[in-house]
């Protein structure tokens, strides 16, 4: 088997220099961004195993996940950068849809029959005016 | 005083399906504070293995399945807690009472598919309610149902006994901060870390499905637990009709009660007293329901009539924070 030799010129190596300094760069940029602002996620989970996540960001455009847990049903989860909610669902008792829009890291939204948990993951606010509710 | 919290102390949580509910544990340990937790998940999986009406092969299904044929040898905390069940069944002169099941099932309102039933359908299932029909044995620890047709369902307090296994667990591993939370049946070990007290909400009944709380309670070592029409109830008829068909039944006539309240909260110092309690209540009414906490030691409970009016029990209205002036407390 021929191997074809490689040969790099100056000029190419420094493009693929610049390419990586600015790849670094955006990941760098990221992460202080990521740091600076109160950085949180969504997590999907059916029935404890995590089926989806995404960090959320200013700026970032709404997303819109389905998530199928058997049988054809599912729920549709709408994220957006100020809230999430489920937006639909075929379960019977529709609590889920029902349960409005969550904003704060620590809440979370439940579908019983479907055991579905949709939940904000972050740095939570300081003092929350309660710890839990008694529902 | 300052609370102390030990370096290396640390917030751990856990959260899962069980008990056909939702569960969440918060806990203040150090490294070993996972392995803690699946302990604590580890007892509430061996109880709702035991006491699930749902899974088939559960000691309580077993219990049904040979209703009118043979007793029943069944675990320390199955016979425990159907024990506790009768002693409230006999407190609330049968107002509460395991054996409703078959009127449960019937209705189905957290099933899949939920039917309203015609009254003759809910007279030849009520043949079957009444907790004398149960027949315990102390020393074999065998339970047994007299009648064939018969079922029970500890839907109305397992939750309640789990929630203080969990608290048990916990405490036996050195937490001394925890918050548990068992489909709104909340136990808190200790205060928060910082020494105050935890802040638990009491949910609004009308807020349609949202999280939303009517009322704060600070609590440090106890339990609070609220029931009521808004948990569970057959959606698609409320939608057309506006009528809730909910989940708290009374045994007495088969149907979803209604003593004119929408949701009861007791406070107590262990959660199979008060998840038992609130259900008591609930269809009891505001005035038998309060009078029999006021009899007891170290209950509280406030109930909420369906003119978002409050009612306490004696000297409960003091520590309760009102939050949503749609409600108010009355004397």
């Amino acid at each position: 088997m021929k191997v074809k030799k490689i040969s790099i010129k100056a000029g190419d190596l420094l493009v693929y220099l610049f390419a990586v300094v600015l790849v670094m760069a955006g990941f760098l940029g990221v992460y202080v961004m990521g740091a600076k602002s109160d950085s949180s996620s969504v997590v999907v989970e059916v029935d404890g195993r995590e089926v989806y996540s995404t960090r959320i960001y200013d700026g970032m455009k709404p997303v819109e996940f389905r998530v199928d847990v058997g049988d054809g049903r599912h729920n549709i989860v709408l994220i957006t950068y100020e809230e999430v909610r489920i937006k639909q669902a075929d379960c019977p008792d529709q609590l889920c849809v029902k349960w409005g829009a969550i904003r704060y890291p620590g809440q979370a939204i439940i579908c019983l029959p479907h055991r579905v948990v949709v939940k904000i993951i972050g740095r939570q606010e300081e003092s929350p005016e309660v710890d839990d509710i008694a529902s | 005083l300052q609370g102390c919290t030990k370096a290396g102390v640390k917030e751990y949580k856990k959260d899962l399906f069980a008990l056909n509910t939702w569960v969440n544990i918060r806990i203040y340990a150090g490294k070993e504070g996972p392995e803690i937790l699946d302990k604590a998940v580890g007892r509430i999986q061996e109880i709702e293995n035991r006491m699930s009406v749902t899974i088939q092969d559960s000691e309580v299904s077993l219990i049904n399945s040979n209703a009118g044929k043979q007793p029943m040898r069944v675990h320390d905390d199955t016979f425990e807690v159907i024990e506790k069940a009768l002693e409230y069944s006999s407190l609330s002169n049968g107002v509460f009472d395991i054996t409703i099941y078959p009127i449960v099932k019937l209705w189905g309102i957290t099933s899949e598919h939920p039917k309203v039933p015609t009254d003759a359908e809910i007279q030849e299932k009520l043949r079957f309610v009444g907790y004398g029909n149960v027949i315990l044995n102390k020393e074999n620890k065998t339970v047994y149902l007299q009648k064939e047709g018969m079922g029970i369902d500890l839907g109305a307090i397992a939750k309640g006994y789990a929630a203080d296994e969990v608290a048990r667990v916990l405490k036996e591993e050195g937490v001394a901060h925890a918050l548990i939370n068992m489909g709104g049946n909340v136990v808190a070990i200790g205060g928060k870390p910082n020494g105050q007290p935890w802040r638990i909400g009491i949910q609004d009944p009308r807020s349609d499905g949202v999280q939303r709380h009517i009322a704060v309670v600070e609590v440090m070592d106890g339990s609070v637990v609220s029931s009521g029409d808004y948990e569970r109830y057959n959606v698609e008829v409320y939608r057309k009709t506006g009528k809730r068909y909910h989940h708290i039944f009374d045994p007495s006539t088969g149907y979803p009660a209604s003593s004119g309240l929408m949701a009861t909260t007791v406070v107590a110092p262990y959660s199979i007293d008060a998840d038992a309690l609130s259900t008591i209540i609930f269809v009891m009414g505001p005035e038998k329901g309060l009078e029999l906490v006021n009899q007891m030691e170290g209950v509280d409970a406030m109930v909420i009539t369906l003119e978002k009016k409050i009612y306490t029990s004696q000297g409960f209205e003091k520590k309760l924070f009102v939050t949503d002036e749609e409600y108010e407390v009355q004397p």
